[in-house]
């Protein structure tokens, strides 16, 4: 397994966490009520912010605990820091189907917005846009590393 | 990424002492991984790179890859 793929298969766990986290948030403070005041979107704008650094600390504290964990498994050190140009290319790609089903899934959250949905749904989407976009990338990259596609 | 450029790596490592996959990308540096695609025929690879790897034969480029129309 090449640098670039294992970071792509961390990269996929960590998102998968860190969005699990973030949609147990959001329902758990839904469900309390958080959201139903004058303040919602103030308090969903800050729930979103705190989340943001709780997810960078979780992504570095799940990032090294995976590469120790596929290094007792696979009995593999860390591979050398070798990113050759087929892994720029990969990269690109995954970048290009990031931005794509970003920009769709966002502008799907506008549009919800002009069909008279309510504000809260539509940041929501917007939110999950970014969500969709960084897991579909990391898979994209992982299938075209591995050869998949 | 598919590829319309054949070659002859996999022949040309097994001639030089057969060569491993791991020796040929610590040589032309890059991954094990593109040079299992390149063989594999699923990566079209730069030019700078086929010049590096040709090298590494002591072959000239046409020996190495050729182009189907």
């Amino acid at each position: 397994m090449s640098f670039e793929e294992r970071n792509s298969l961390i990269g996929i766990v960590t998102d998968l966490l860190v969005i699990t986290l973030f949609v147990w948030q959001i329902t758990a403070q839904n469900a309390a009520g958080a959201f139903d005041g004058p303040d919602a979107y103030a308090a969903w704008a800050r729930l979103v912010l705190t989340m943001i650094v709780v997810s960078i600390a979780a992504s570095i504290a799940v990032t090294i605990l995976i590469n120790i964990a596929l290094g007792l498994i696979t009995g593999q050190k860390l591979p050398p820091h070798l990113v050759d140009e087929r892994d720029r290319q990969i990269r690109l790609r995954g970048a290009q189907v990031t931005l794509l089903l970003t920009s769709g899934v966002f502008l799907g959250g506008v549009g919800l917005l002009a069909a008279n949905f309510s504000v809260f749904a539509a940041l929501n989407v917007m939110l999950s846009a970014f969500a969709v976009g960084t897991v579909t990338g990391s898979f994209t990259k992982l299938a075209l590393q591995r050869g998949w596609v | 990424m598919p590829t319309q450029v054949t070659n002859t790596i996999r022949r040309l490592r097994f001639d030089a002492d057969e060569m491993t996959q791991a020796d040929l990308a610590a040589r032309v540096g890059v991954t094990r991984q593109t040079i299992i695609a390149i063989e594999a025929g699923k990566y079209s690879l730069s030019l700078e790179l086929a010049f590096r790897i040709a090298r590494a034969f002591g072959r000239p480029l046409e020996d190495v890859f050729t182009y189907h129309d």
